[in-house]
Parts: C-alpha cells; sequence; structure tokens
C-alpha cells in the first residue's frame, strides 16, 4: 500500500516532504526547528532551485579581478561559474559548461584571458562569454545564431563595496532593494573611505561536514555560542574576558525579516588608543566620515560589527583579536561564503580584506591575527567545524524523525530571557537589547521557509 | 652501471656528508613521533625562536603559469614561535574541542632531500614529502593530507632546530575540516 498523507505522519516511514514543511512553521512559532532540515535531499534539492538559483549570492571581489580578462571560478549553489571581467571592464557570471556537450571551459581557478576555448570541439567564447568560433566555422556552422550559443550567463551581476553578487533569476530585486536596510549598515561597515578595502591574498578553502544553515545563522547571531565553545581562547590568554562576548556583554542583535542579521558590539577596545570607530588612530585617520550620512556616523561611532551573515550565504565578521598573548589586538576583517555540497558538507571560502588606505604592516598584522584565530587554522573556528557536523546527523537519524525532534530556538523567547526589541533603535532593522536571545535566527529561517514552499 | 652514474651521466658527490643527511633524516622522524604521539610541547623544543612556519595557499593556474599555484600571498597558516606555542599551550587546554577526541595521526615522512645553503654554513635545506592520515573517535572516515615540505634545519651547538618550514600542499580545498594539527 502506498502511504499517503491521510494515514498521518506517524505511520510513514518518511513524511512527504511538503508535507513535512507545512509543520516547520508552527514549529518555528513555538521555538522549535525540526532536524531534518538540516539533512533531507529533497529539501536541499528545493534550497539549490529555490535559495541559490532564485536571491543574490556572493561570488567574489573586485580588487580579485581589477584587469580586463582577469578571472575566477566561483560557485552559485552546487554550479561552476567564470567570474570574469570581460574586455570592456563588465562584470560577468558564465556557467562553466561548453554549449554544444558541456565540457568545462575554463580549467583555471585564477588568471587572465580574452577567450575561452574548449577542448572538447574547440568551441571558443569571448570573455564575455559571446560564442566566438568554432573549427571549421564556415562549413561547419554556416546559419548557426551565434547570439543563442554564447555560454548561459547569470542575469545579474551587481557590485556594492567591490562585494560582487550575481543572481540567476531574472527577476530579482535590484541588489540595494534586496540588501535593504543592511545597504545602510554596509556603508557603515565597508564604505569609510572612498578607497575601501582590498582582498589580501587568495581565499582559502576546506572542506567542511555541515549543513550551510548552521554557518549562516552562526554568523548571524550565536554570541551565546562564544563564551562557551571558544573558551580555550581564554584558556590561552588571546581573549581574556570571553565572557563578555556571549549573553552576559554589552552586545545587540540587528536583524531584518529579510533574512539578513548581525551581532553588534559596543566597543571592545579601550580608548585612546583606538578610534571609535574601533580602529587604532593609524587606520582611523584615513576615514572619510564625512561621506556618510550623520546618522550613519552617529552609528559608526557607537556601534561596530562583531560578525553577520547577508541571506542566504554570505558571513562577514569584524573583531580584535591578538594574534599570541601578550601581543596588541589587532581587528581584522574577513568574507566568509559557505557552498553547499549535499545536504550535510559545505566548502568554506575565506577572504580575508585590508584597507588600501592602512599600512603594509597593519594589514599584514591583521592578517596573521586572522589566520591565527579564524579560517582554517584559526584556534576559535577549528572547533565550530566539529559541533557542526552534528546537525546533520541527526537531520538523517530514524529516531529523531520519528520522534519529529525539534532543536531548541527558545533563547529569548517570551518570559524566557532578558531579551526585548530595543523600541529607542533610531536606525534600519530590528535592534535587540541585548544577545541573549535568537530571534534572528528564527526570522532566518521563516525566510527560507518562505522561500523552499515557494515555487 | 654503478651507483655514481645514470646513463652515461655521472653524477655530483653529495654536497652534504652522509652524516649530516642522517642527522636531518632523524631529526625530522623525532619530529614525526613527538607529533603522533602528541608530545606537542616537546615537538615545540624542537623549533628555533626566529622560526617560520607557512602553509601558503594552492590555486590551479592555467598553463604557462602553473609555477605560480603557490603565489606566496595566501596562507592558510603563517605562523611564528610565539602563535605556535599558543597553538600548543591550546591543546593541553580542557577546551579545545576540535581535538577532543584527539586525531590519531600517522606521519610518513620520505624522499628526504639534504642540502646546504651556500650562505650560512650551519643551515640545510631539508626537503621532504609526507602523508598524515588522521582520523578521530570510533568512524572509519579519515583524511589524508599530502605534499612536500620545504624546511631550513639550523645546527646551534651541535644540535638541529627547525629554522622555517614551508609546507607545500597537494590540495587546493582542504580535505579536512581544521588544520588543528602540525604539519
Amino acid at each position: 500500500m502506498v502511504p499517503s498523507a491521510k494515514n498521518g505522519p506517524s505511520r510513514q516511514a518518511i513524511e512527504p516532504v511538503d508535507d513535512f514543511l507545512r509543520s516547520v512553521a508552527p514549529a518555528l512559532d513555538r521555538g522549535g526547528l525540526p532536524a531534518r532540515v538540516f539533512n533531507d535531499t529533497n529539501i536541499h534539492a528545493l534550497e539549490l532551485d529555490r535559495v541559490f538559483a532564485r536571491n543574490w549570492v556572493f561570488v567574489g571581489h573586485e580588487t580579485e579581478i581589477p584587469s580586463p580578462g582577469d578571472f575566477a571560478l566561483r560557485h552559485i549553489g552546487e554550479d561552476q561559474f567564470i567570474l570574469v571581467r570581460d574586455d570592456s571592464g563588465t562584470l560577468r557570471v558564465l556557467l562553466n559548461n561548453c554549449s554544444h556537450r558541456g565540457s568545462p571551459v575554463c580549467r583555471a581557478e585564477r588568471g587572465n584571458t580574452t577567450h575561452f576555448r574548449c577542448p572538447y570541439h574547440s568551441w571558443v567564447y569571448k570573455n564575455s562569454g559571446e560564442w566566438s568560433g568554432a573549427p571549421l566555422k564556415k562549413r561547419a556552422y554556416q546559419t548557426l545564431d551565434a547570439k543563442q550559443w554564447g555560454l548561459q550567463a547569470a542575469p545579474r551581476v551587481e557590485t556594492v563595496h567591490g562585494l560582487i553578487f550575481a543572481s540567476l533569476n531574472p527577476d530579482v530585486p535590484n541588489l540595494n532593494d534586496y540588501l535593504g536596510g543592511m545597504r545602510w549598515y554596509l556603508d557603515a561597515i565597508f564604505g569609510l573611505n572612498e578607497a575601501g578595502m582590498t582582498v589580501i591574498g587568495e581565499p582559502q578553502r576546506w572542506k567542511v561536514r555541515a549543513n550551510w544553515k548552521s554557518a549562516a545563522e552562526n554568523f548571524m547571531a550565536d554570541a551565546y555560542h562564544v563564551p562557551a565553545l571558544h573558551r580555550s581562547g581564554q584558556d590561552v590568554g588571546v581573549f581574556p574576558e570571553i565572557d563578555s562576548a556571549g549573553g552576559a556583554g554589552t552586545s545587540r542583535h540587528l536583524y531584518f525579516d529579510e533574512g539578513h542579521g548581525m551581532i553588534l558590539n559596543r566597543g571592545f577596545l579601550p580608548a585612546p588608543m583606538w578610534h571609535k570607530t574601533g580602529f587604532p588612530a593609524e587606520v582611523a585617520t584615513t576615514f572619510q566620515l564625512d561621506r556618510l550620512k550623520p546618522d550613519q556616523r552617529d552609528f559608526v561611532e557607537s556601534h561596530a560589527l562583531t560578525a553577520g551573515t547577508i541571506y542566504p550565504n554570505l558571513g562577514l565578521v569584524r573583531v580584535p583579536a591578538s594574534p599570541h598573548p601578550g601581543a596588541l589586538p589587532v581587528v581584522f576583517t574577513y568574507l566568509r561564503m559557505w557552498q553547499p555540497c549535499g545536504p550535510d558538507t559545505i566548502i568554506n571560502w575565506n577572504w580575508t580584506l585590508g584597507w588600501k588606505t592602512a599600512s603594509e604592516k597593519f594589514n599584514e598584522d591583521a592578517y596573521i591575527a586572522a589566520l591565527a584565530m579564524h579560517g582554517p587554522g584559526g584556534i576559535f573556528e577549528q572547533d565550530d567545524s566539529v559541533v557542526w557536523t552534528g546537525a546533520p546527523q541527526a537531520g538523517k537519524s530514524a529516531f529523531a524523525r520519528k520522534r519529529r525532534m525539534n532543536f531548541n530556538y527558545q533563547l529569548g523567547t517570551e518570559g524566557m530571557s532578558e531579551y526585548e526589541i530595543d523600541s529607542t533603535w533610531k536606525w534600519p532593522g530590528h535592534a535587540t537589547t541585548t544577545v541573549m536571545g535568537e530571534a534572528p535566527q528564527r526570522a532566518f529561517y521563516r525566510r527560507w521557509l518562505q522561500d523552499v514552499t515557494t515555487p | 652501471m654503478s651507483a655514481q652514474t645514470v646513463g652515461d651521466r655521472k653524477l655530483l658527490p653529495p654536497s652534504v656528508s652522509l652524516d649530516i643527511k642522517a642527522q636531518c633524516m632523524e631529526f625530522l622522524h623525532q619530529e614525526a613521533e613527538y607529533l603522533d604521539e602528541r608530545s606537542f610541547r616537546e615537538w615545540l623544543m624542537m623549533l628555533a625562536e626566529d622560526v617560520r612556519y607557512e602553509v601558503p595557499i594552492r590555486i590551479t593556474r592555467a598553463m604557462g603559469t602553473r609555477e605560480q599555484d603557490f603565489a606566496n600571498t595566501g596562507y592558510h597558516m603563517k605562523d611564528n614561535f610565539k602563535t605556535l606555542s599558543m597553538r600548543v599551550e591550546r591543546l593541553y587546554s580542557e577546551h579545545a574541542y576540535a581535538e577532543d577526541p584527539p586525531s590519531r595521526t600517522t606521519r610518513l615522512i620520505t624522499n628526504v632531500r639534504v642540502r646546504p645553503l651556500t650562505a650560512s654554513p650551519e643551515e640545510y635545506s631539508v626537503k621532504s614529502n609526507f602523508a598524515c592520515y588522521r582520523a578521530q573517535g570510533e568512524g572509519t572516515d579519515f583524511d589524508l593530507l599530502m605534499g612536500e615540505r620545504r624546511d631550513v634545519l639550523r645546527s646551534t651547538g651541535g644540535e638541529l632546530k627547525l629554522a622555517s618550514r614551508c609546507v607545500l600542499l597537494v590540495h587546493t580545498t582542504l580535505p579536512t575540516a581544521n588544520l588543528g594539527l602540525f604539519l
């Protein structure tokens, strides 16, 4: 007998995914999230189609490909693209599969080229993706409509403060509208001077057994885990008062119903050594804060980003840390992309940024501190890579599915903790009074649910 | 064919003595033993205080520029004695969760090539290839990290110390969840 929804979930080995997804919103309303969302091939297929091929996805930084012909291989969801600056200087995001038989036309991960040539039958494309030719062209393809046979190009490519985003959805709102109020904060994070920030070196990449959403929600708002999981930072003397970074500290959440969010701190750093922007004076003097609107300037001088997520899979971090005990803390900035590889695996991509106007020494010190604390070898981040493996395990557990196991997202719900929306917040988004809650995570999953349930 | 010829070509005499080469190999083997048996503080004693320890990022370049696979502008790790000491102390702390349960590692160190460094008579260029098997807990999954190490060993008072190490991984994307181990 074919199980049907009428039999109820308890009599079915595996509940159909549509029925299951209908149960997620009521669970979220109770502060729960079913483990199954962290490991299910059907849900993952929906995510590739309805999250990654629908929204704006980060693909790289303009300083990685400054000159015409510069390219880098990147991913949107599980598809590989060539991010390239064409001969006219226009940024293109081209599917790395030949229009003829699908062979990869670009096999280098970085480089500079005028054309991409497929090895199979030598179809050739300009670096703009246009079809450019093939062997025996005049005899073989007398009536070929070249305009139709270029590389498949992402229909939308836009940038903000050097960050390049692409969308596979021609009808996506423009990037500024997509970012909404987050754009206001990105000005205050990356737009502190006209020169802006530049990527240092190549991005690190490493494979972690995790579902991409575990990383996204962690960067977005999980201050509560910091003094627990990352306690070794205090043990070895590089983060002396780690409790201040957690629920007991003075940080707050800032989030949007669209699924973006951040942890904001009110200054970890001692004055007068540090400027109000959170940077030492030698860097802060290169900032042009008059570029900002007056209220953005007020924000910059009173709050700073700790970590955040731009929905769906871009992470932002700006934190101070000492690379070893006794060293002065140095503040570093990085971008993180979680490339999904099936429901239980991600490739982490990590770009450390320096200020173009900062000294080489400041940027190098920041890079070394960033590597010591974050990235594949960072003493903080090593530990995240092992705890995130559990959600996909529970997600595919037969017992967890029978029991309809929900993970707990009740932190900050009514009566649970001192955690409220700050009604005095003058700037975009919902700000909370503390970080002792999980409102941003619940908003992230509501946005995600809306995407995966909308054809 | 004698040991001194390859075809009709004559090999140059070894430019360091077999004794020096044996000392360098013994150093690498001792180091691997300390790391495999998790004697990290003992391992730290084998490093010079001005040690440089780097793991540059590898990416696939186009034909003609493949010698730039390691552009040496990006790194997975870029450490000195103080940061390495911090990492070692962490491994003895209660909260180094990435190594709890600890990695079970076996390092194979092979293809050792020792050459004198012309500018500094007390230092040797020591290249070696390595394979590092890493598994944790009850599972049968493992990570296999491989590559070449380009070391400088310095002889100080009759004792060798690691003065610098550059780890050239075969990997572009790291196949392991973290670099919570030393290569």
